[in-house]
């Protein structure tokens, strides 16, 4: 055990790459007992990461980790849940169709083997049992099945689980990694779950990730704050305020050359409007209206869950979507039913977040992607595909695009993410766009890749093609986009032009956010 | 990883098309020594005459395996159309145009109910072919009242058995014809190109516009409509629709697919590629028969040696769980 006043978790220097990217560089981080931690910091900042590596999902590239004074480096999740630290995912990972007591014993149940290979569940329930107890959880049977507890309960339950399986490894003071745990969940749920966090402090530690700031406010005691990978401040409580995290959190210099902005368009009333989204709701989106004219790049930005990806998908018709309220391209309503082929049909592109299952084809060659929305153009024979102007038609693009493959024939699946990229953007091009919906077009795409592609943008809209940009990260929402809305739980909050000379900075829109 | 596995890794799309053929060419040799009749020209049309029926239906199936999805009632389909067709024939008078006619329709119409099941009510192909394979099969024996049904026509003789070109029986041709243009179909049309983007990717496919419910409608009625052919041209070469005649041909069409190269999991391979896995069971099958083995024999070493083909040549980089 570790000395009092000492801390029982110490991470130094830690370090992690991904395929030569450095995703965190040079953290070092405490957590004490009974203490309650946060790590804070914008999409990308490296907080995930850092949470993975102390729940072992993630081998450190460099640094070394220490639990209750002893080396530290699980190399699985299990061995984590061996040594004292659990996680409660954001997406829960509790098996719905089993019971409580199986869920807690989940993979450990050989610990409770009986001759002839049985397992002594009577052990298992009372063990659960008596562990619900005392956490103030009495009211969960560990017979009942899962599923059938609300999304709190689970959560308890999930929470539950550190602590049975901390005592079980004989842990007496687990440190539990809450991910994310009000992404999905109600105010009144968020007062409950925050309730039994400090009640269970006593006993535990935890470490805390959240997009609401303010629950930093409420619960933690101590705060580190990242940004692009490294830590930049710690806070102790009493001393962080909202405003105070959100300078630590954001505060990049912003490159405007990088983001073409002396080549933005400038859009006047003048301008045909080719996209009009009036009154859209459903889902937890609410009255949602806004129009984009030709040749304007309109940015919707706001935290994950915000609604504003919703409103991509009811502009392309990507199932599930808000059905409520209407949506017109160049003035013609599209239909609730077969809006996805409706939407193609009036000339939207759509480059979705998920590049590899949504945006493109790994397993087809970058010919017959580029082709894949412009069929009809590259027939002889009607049905009947050209191979010379399938090639011609891939050859073009590879060029305009400045892809880099060794050839039309080449798999999609050897390009890097943003050749990938590219060549999702080369697909609605070969067809022919009016409007492009992007929902973060830049997310894993290297540097030089992001440069070109905003470069595209520029020359698409000098075209007169509108864009419609969602994206997390605000510096490109920023730089990029003539106009920004920003949303905040389903609804607008706030419009703000963003004209070259005068572009609204990161804290200006962080306080719409949040 | 031996060398020679490595060399097989960075090789795939090659060691597809040569380890199934190397494999042909082992079989051929082995029956060859075993009994020198093995390659004369009779024995060959005769191979060409059997292998015909597993490569009409072989090829249907590459359709809907090219999509990642499955067909299990083809078998069930060609037992249904061959009982359908020589109960036409003996009972209602009908003639060798009208039943090829009818017989082709009723594989569409079995194609046109999978399709339906899966496109409107959403039920895994899997499941719903695994039903329908039943059902096929339970009003084949039911219209035959459980017996074999047999029949004289000519015509229907002259379909599967007669010669029209030098030597080489009809059978063969046909399906040779129909396997050509499905080849190209599913090579160089529009549909051939959107089976392979649902299978390697349905969800960019559907976001970039490709009709996925109308191209796995049309998959699994082609595959219907040449199961109706195989069907035909089994009934016209034995003359008797037998209850659960077109049962093999299941396991063997999926099994050729699979070694032809085609993953099960969809996206890759080619309904082009199927005819070496067809050339494979078919020369196994024949060699086998030709060599003397008891035929209760023959279904064993069938099956072995398809399990032993399809575990070489199974293309497993796509597969996430091996299930």
């Amino acid at each position: 055990m570790t000395a009092a006043g000492e801390p029982i978790f110490r991470m130094r220097g830690a370090a992690k790459r991904f395929a030569g990217v450095t995703v965190i560089e040079g953290v070092d981080l405490d957590i004490y007992q009974n203490e309650i931690i946060g790590i804070a910091g914008e999409n990308g900042a490296g907080k995930s990461t850092t949470l993975k590596m102390i729940a072992g999902i993630h081998d450190p590239s460099v640094g070394s980790m220490e639990l209750f004074g002893k080396p530290y480096a699980p190399h699985r999740y299990t061995d984590a849940v061996r040594d004292g630290v659990s996680m409660v995912f954001q997406e829960q990972a509790l098996v719905p169709n089993l019971r409580v007591y199986e869920n807690f014993f989940l993979s450990h149940e050989n610990k409770f083997a009986r001759a002839g290979g049985l397992v002594d569940t009577g052990r298992m329930i009372e063990l659960s049992e008596r562990h619900l107890r005392d956490l103030g959880l009495g009211h969960i049977d560990p017979r009942r099945v899962t599923g059938s507890y609300e999304f709190h309960d689970r959560q308890m339950i999930e929470i539950a689980k550190a602590f049975v399986l901390a005592d079980f490894f004989e842990v007496e003071h687990p440190i539990v990694l809450l991910d994310e745990p009000t992404a999905a969940i109600g105010d009144k749920e968020v007062a409950l779950l925050f309730d039994s966090i400090r009640r269970f402090r006593d006993r535990a530690s935890f470490v805390l990730i959240t997009h609401r700031l303010a629950e930093y406010v409420t619960l933690c005691d101590r705060l580190y704050v990242m940004k692009d990978g490294r830590l930049v401040a710690e806070m102790a409580k009493g001393d962080f305020a909202i405003s105070r995290i959100h300078e630590a959190m954001v505060g990049r210099a912003r490159d405007e050359e990088y983001y073409k902005e002396s080549t933005q368009r400038a859009i006047g009333d003048g301008d045909p409007v080719v996209l009009s989204v009036e009154r859209l709701s459903g889902g937890h989106v609410e009255d949602v209206s806004f129009d984009l004219r030709q040749g304007e790049v309109l940015g919707l930005g706001g935290l994950v869950g915000c609604g504003k990806e919703e409103v991509a998908r009811a502009v392309v018709g990507f199932e599930p979507f808000p059905a409520g309220g209407s949506v017109r391209v160049k003035g013609k309503a599209l239909p609730l039913r077969g809006r996805g082929k409706a939407s193609i049909a009036a000339d939207v592109g759509f480059v979705p977040k998920e590049r590899k299952t949504e945006g493109m084809i790994p397993y087809l060659s970058v010919a017959a992607n580029t082709s894949l929305a412009a069929l009809k153009k590259v027939t002889g024979l009607p049905g009947i595909i050209s191979g010379g102007r399938e090639t011609r038609l891939a050859r073009d693009y590879i060029k305009l695009l400045r892809v880099r493959t060794t050839g039309p024939r080449q798999l999609c699946q050897y390009l890097s993410g943003g050749n990938q990229q590219k060549v999702v953007m080369a697909k609605w091009l070969a067809r022919g766009v009016d409007l492009l919906v992007l929902d973060n077009p830049t997310r894993g795409v290297d540097v030089g890749a992001k440069e070109e592609i905003y470069a595209l943008m520029r020359e698409l809209t000098a075209k007169g093609v509108s864009i419609l940009l969602i994206t997390d990260d605000l510096l490109e929402l920023i730089g990029l986009s003539n106009r920004i809305l920003i949303m905040r739980d389903g609804k607008v909050v706030a419009e703000r032009p963003a004209p070259p000379e005068a572009k609204p900075t990161e804290q200006e829109l962080v306080g719409f956010m949040v | 990883m031996s060398a020679f596995a490595s060399f097989y890794e960075r090789n795939r799309s090659l060691m597809g098309v040569l380890v199934p053929f190397a494999f042909l060419i082992l079989l051929v040799v082995v029956f060859t020594l075993l009994n020198d009749r093995f390659l004369s020209w009779v024995n060959v049309f005769n191979l060409m005459r059997q292998s015909s029926i597993l490569l009409l239906v072989a090829t249907g199936t590459t359709f809907v395996i090219l999509m990642g999805a499955i067909d299990l009632s083809i078998g069930s389909i060609v037992t249904l159309v061959a009982i359908a067709t020589a109960l036409l024939l003996r009972d209602a008078g009908l003639s060798a145009a009208e039943v090829v006619a009818v017989g082709a329709a009723i594989g569409a119409a079995c194609g046109l109910i999978n399709g339906i099941l899966i496109v409107y009510a959403r039920v895994p192909s899997f499941v719903a072919t695994l039903s329908t394979m039943i059902v096929f099969g339970g009003i084949s024996t039911w219209v035959a009242g459980g017996a074999n049904v047999t029949f004289r026509n000519a015509e229907m003789t002259w379909l599967a058995s007669g010669r029209m070109i030098w030597q080489i029986p009809n059978s063969g041709l046909w399906a040779l014809a129909i396997f050509a243009i499905a080849a190209f179909v599913g090579a160089r049309s529009v549909f051939g190109r959107s089976l392979y983007a649902i299978g390697a990717g349905s969800v960019a496919a559907r976001i970039s516009g490709i009709d996925v419910w109308r191209t796995q409608m049309i998959a699994f009625v082609v595959s219907g409509v040449l199961c109706g052919l195989a069907g035909l041209l089994l009934v016209a070469r034995t003359s008797t629709g037998t209850a659960r005649m077109g049962d093999d041909l299941l396991l063997e069409a999926i099994a050729a697919v699979v070694m032809g190269g085609t993953a099960l999991s969809g996206g890759a391979g080619g309904v082009h590629r199927t005819i070496l896995g067809v050339l494979v069971i078919s020369v196994l099958k024949n060699g086998l028969n030709v060599a003397g083995v008891h035929p209760y024999v023959q279904i064993c070493v069938t099956g072995l040696i398809v399990i032993i083909a399809v575990t070489l040549t199974l293309d497993r980089s796509r597969l996430a769980f091996v299930k």
